[in-house]
């Protein structure tokens, strides 16, 4: 037994997608799959993950997602890993592949969706909770108050504008079909939001996921009806909001629901209140 | 600290490996075990591993174990 692990190219893509269609997602297709192997342009350094092989053949694969974002006036790297798989008989060596992982230097690392082993594995390594719940708004509607407006981005001249420049990368980065980026006017400024629109198994409706918000607390300052005017701006019947953007807010007609395991981060405290969930598995496999 | 390492391995896996066995191949140590074993080693003698060295050649035998820890004593 010969067992390496080393840095993937997209060129692996083949070998490694028999162990993708090992995960219960009968909805995503190759061509989803393929999408993890699209390099950011805007990480220089960035790579689709481990590989981990035996005698050359792929036994293993952690995906990784990387983000380059400007938080409390540092940029940073962020890595999300995702699709994390090891045949059973190579399990042992699973370790060996977040060790790899956190060798990498100036990031902040999350896990959006572990499982329950994967859970264990990277608490007991340093890895934080930073999410537990994702809240649900209706497309109610409630009286808007008169100053609050929502207007929809849809081209880059009108982004250009309207956004920072930190918030036009983030535009550029997600011009997916389902994305959709909002711009929140509120009498105390305005608020910026990236929402993937998404079908979900067993949901006979088009879900709204909130991604990111550039002001949380403009956004909640038109708390309740702002989740139906991005409802209705998104085209939506129901949208999730992670709690943390909430700040533990008693809403009115809305329900909270926990995840079936905490979004995960590993990195300086400092940076815990910025993590969002733009460049995850979330966005790019759209589930 | 030979006898100690033995000592945990038996405990974590109900099997006493040879001090050149492979303890991966063996099934002596897995992913938890490890993180386990970095505990254990950190709260009995005080030794802590970077991340860096954390790798297969590095915990693949007791022998190996020992001169890791030995470099961080």
């Amino acid at each position: 037994m010969s067992v390496i692990i080393r840095k993937t190219v997209p060129e692996d893509f083949e070998a490694i997608l028999p162990l993708l269609e090992k995960f219960p997602l009968p909805y995503i297709k190759r061509r989803h799959w393929e999408k993890l192997f699209e390099i950011s342009q805007s990480v220089p350094e960035a790579f689709p993950g481990f590989i981990m092989e035996d005698s050359g053949n792929a036994v293993g694969f952690l995906g990784l997602i990387f983000g380059r974002r400007s938080w409390n006036g540092k940029t940073i790297k962020t890595v999300n890993t995702t699709s994390w798989i090891v045949l059973q008989a190579y399990r042992g060596r699973s370790v060996f592949m977040l060790t790899k992982l956190l060798k990498i230097q100036d990031a902040v690392f999350t896990d959006l969706t572990p499982s329950k082993e994967v859970y264990s594995l990277i608490s007991r390594v340093g890895f934080k909770e930073f999410e537990t719940h994702n809240r649900l708004f209706f497309s109610l509607p409630l009286p808007v108050r008169n100053k609050n407006r929502i207007e929809r981005i849809t081209n880059k001249e009108d982004a250009q504008v309207c956004l920072t420049e930190d918030q036009f990368a983030l535009f550029s980065d997600h011009q997916q079909q389902f994305c959709r980026h909002l711009i929140l006017k509120a009498e105390k400024g305005n608020c910026y939001i990236i929402l993937t629109r998404m079908v979900r198994r067993k949901i006979p409706f088009i879900f709204g996921q909130v991604q990111y918000i550039s002001h949380p607390e403009v956004f909640r300052s038109i708390l309740p009806e702002a989740g139906g005017m991005i409802c209705r701006a998104a085209g939506v019947p129901v949208l999730g909001v992670w709690e943390r953007y909430l700040k533990g807010m008693k809403i009115f007609m809305s329900v909270r629901r926990p995840l079936p395991f905490p979004m995960m981060y590993y990195g300086p405290k400092e940076f815990e209140n910025n993590l969002d969930t733009l460049y995850s598995e979330s966005v790019v496999l759209n589930i | 600290m030979r006898d100690k390492l033995i000592d945990f391995f038996r405990h974590h896996s109900s099997y006493q490996p040879e001090p050149d066995e492979n303890l991966f191949e063996t099934g002596v140590l897995d992913s938890f075990g490890i993180v386990e074993f970095l505990d254990y080693i950190q709260s009995e003698m005080g030794v802590e591993i970077p991340v860096d060295e954390i790798t297969e050649d590095n915990f693949s035998t007791i022998d190996n174990i020992i001169r890791l820890i030995k470099e961080h004593c």
